[in-house]
């Protein structure tokens, strides 16, 4: 592949885990380029933050990635990899090879969906995807929501929701009452959490919070107007222009698996420096498992270090034992909020579960492997590459295999033009399409 | 890509109808952002008719606030909107200047710019 620009440390993901290595390896004197889908950095969690907005951490850590010497290159969709060092990206429809001594995937996560009856109205969105659009402008004052789903992320959302004059109907989080309280109990070790949390809960203390209470079906006329709802003794119905679900995070793996990165229940596997097998990939945050900002950002600086060839500085012991005590919190977050049987069988055999080619719950055999799927129905053929129905139908069928759809180049739908080379008129090199994760050192 | 370039003052809620009215077009109806405090604002067309927002916006916001619930129309007729907001589900895709499939969540409104939804 021929190179528009070579660095020493490529960084995929400009969230919190890619500043912070893009700032530990371009301080540690390595040439660095970091590479983000969006118009700038601060990735899902911190969009729009910047020098005068968002949390003090994003504004610091963004301050600090602006005097690092990191070059930042926004609106990259990666388009191709190749582990021998290169990578391919897209850049406002023109193509830019990008050649790397070591790369650090920092690619984040996305929002999980589950299909339920009415869940592809408008007006159904992911929390997450309220929440950035609330971060961008979004005018809600007055209209009737209601916040469905499980885990931290509720709070936040609905917190947000009602400071912009939203009409919060309910917070409805799907764990169990007592799973949710020994969650909470066990925050007193984390104080700082324990007062976002709670200063969260005040945010939105006119609405109810209801815990074993989970939405079971949406419905409207060419948008949402109704949802209902069941905490498995009463149902119930809210008349409701938005509803904002929330049932987990699953890690972007795309760039990991067509690399070649071993992954292990959705999570790359990597050594103590944030190394995968494969020579001079590392990967942090959210795509090694779920665990939220400051883990990430943990992550990131100790994979930013070792890819700059400081894996053993002063600095690695301090952020070791960080590391470590947010991996607890990742798996106390899982246990807590592990979806309960009744989210996982909503669909009906009429709910369209691929929502690309509109394909239903009973088109589809559960038997049937991902790719036997995709040759019967086109169930995630469509744009979105089976990134929305994968880990739906991995969580409504239990299997895995699901999310684990084979990747190949083009990552993302990218311009034809793309793909070939500029000037020459001869194709860019692309690497061939791997199936099976290599386990290699 | 270059900056999205802005026009215009958006306190007096105006939108130009094209690029060449934006030095000079008068006041028209009030806008849905006055509560804002002042900011420069974009002039786009949404399916012919034109709309200001501030600059920075994205279309997908722009079409939200603007009332718009069908983005797109499914392969089974059904309309749809956004979900992931993030660039990944490819459901709020929009034809903007004649170029389809465009995600409304990632794409700024850039002065001019024509926005057709429902396709």
């Amino acid at each position: 592949m021929e190179r528009d620009l070579a660095v020493d440390v490529a960084i995929v993901g400009a969230g919190p885990a890619g500043i912070a290595a893009a700032c530990r390896a371009a301080e540690s004197g390595a040439s660095v380029a970091l590479l983000d889908e969006g118009s700038a950095p601060g990735g899902q969690t911190w969009r729009g933050s910047g020098r005068d907005a968002g949390p003090a951490t994003a504004r610091r850590w963004l301050a600090r990635l602006a005097r690092s010497g990191a070059r930042t290159i926004a609106g990259a969709a990666i388009v191709d990899a190749d582990p021998a060092g290169a990578l391919l990206a897209e850049v406002a429809g023109r193509p830019l090879a990008v050649g790397w001594r070591r790369l650090v995937i920092a690619t984040g996560a996305r929002e999980r969906f589950l299909p339920f009856p009415g869940w592809t109205l408008p007006n159904v969105l992911g929390a997450g995807a309220a929440q950035a659009l609330l971060k961008s402008g979004w005018e809600v004052r007055g209209r009737r929501v209601a916040v469905a789903g499980t885990g931290p992320l509720l709070l936040p959302v609905a917190a947000l929701l009602a400071r912009r004059g939203a009409r919060l109907l309910l917070v409805a989080e799907q764990a169990p009452p007592e799973d949710v309280a020994r969650f909470a109990r066990g925050l007193w070790r984390r104080p700082a959490k324990l007062a976002a949390a709670a200063r969260l809960r005040a945010g939105f203390r006119g609405a109810p919070y209801r815990t074993g209470t989970w939405v079971t079906a949406a419905a409207g006329d060419g948008r949402l107007e109704e949802v209902a709802w069941s905490d498995g003794a009463r149902e119930g119905r809210l008349a409701c222009e938005i509803l904002c679900c929330a049932y987990g995070l699953v890690g972007n793996l795309e760039l990991p698996r067509l690399l070649g990165c071993p992954i292990a229940e959705g999570a790359v596997d990597v050594d103590g420096d944030q190394r995968t097998a494969v020579p001079g990939v590392y990967c942090a945050g959210e795509p090694t498992g779920i665990a939220g900002v400051e883990q990430a950002l943990v992550e990131g600086e100790i994979a930013g270090l070792a890819a700059a060839g400081r894996a053993s500085g002063p600095e690695a012991g301090g952020l070791h034992r960080r590391r470590d005590r947010g991996r607890a919190w990742g798996a106390a977050l899982a246990a807590a909020f592990r979806l309960r049987p009744e989210v996982l069988r909503l669909a009906r055999p009429e709910t369209i579960v691929c929502r690309c080619e509109d394909v239903r719950l009973a088109d589809l055999d559960p038997a049937w492997s991902p790719r036997q799927a995709r040759l019967t129905t086109r169930a995630g053929m469509g744009p979105c590459q089976g990134r929305v129905c994968g880990p739906a139908l991995a969580a409504l069928f239990s299997r895995p295999e699901w999310e684990e759809a084979a990747v190949r180049p083009p990552l993302k739908p990218v311009a034809v033009g793309s793909l070939l080379a500029r000037s020459e008129g001869a194709p860019v090199s692309l690497s061939a399409p791997r199936d099976t994760p290599s386990a290699s050192p | 890509m270059p900056p999205p370039a802005t026009v215009g003052d958006y306190r007096a809620g105006y939108a130009p109808r094209t690029r060449a009215e934006a030095s000079s077009a008068p006041t028209q109806k009030q806008g849905a952002f006055l509560k804002l405090p002042p900011q420069r604002a974009v002039a786009i067309t949404v399916d012919g008719r034109p709309l200001a927002v501030p600059a920075g916006t994205t279309v997908a916001v722009a079409l939200l606030n603007h009332g718009v619930a069908r983005f797109r129309t499914a392969v089974g007729g059904e309309p749809r909107g956004p979900l992931c907001a993030m660039g990944t589900c490819f459901e709020c895709r929009v034809t903007i200047d004649g170029t389809p499939h465009r995600r409304a969540c990632l794409e700024v409104c850039a002065p001019g710019m024509a926005v057709e939804t429902g396709r």
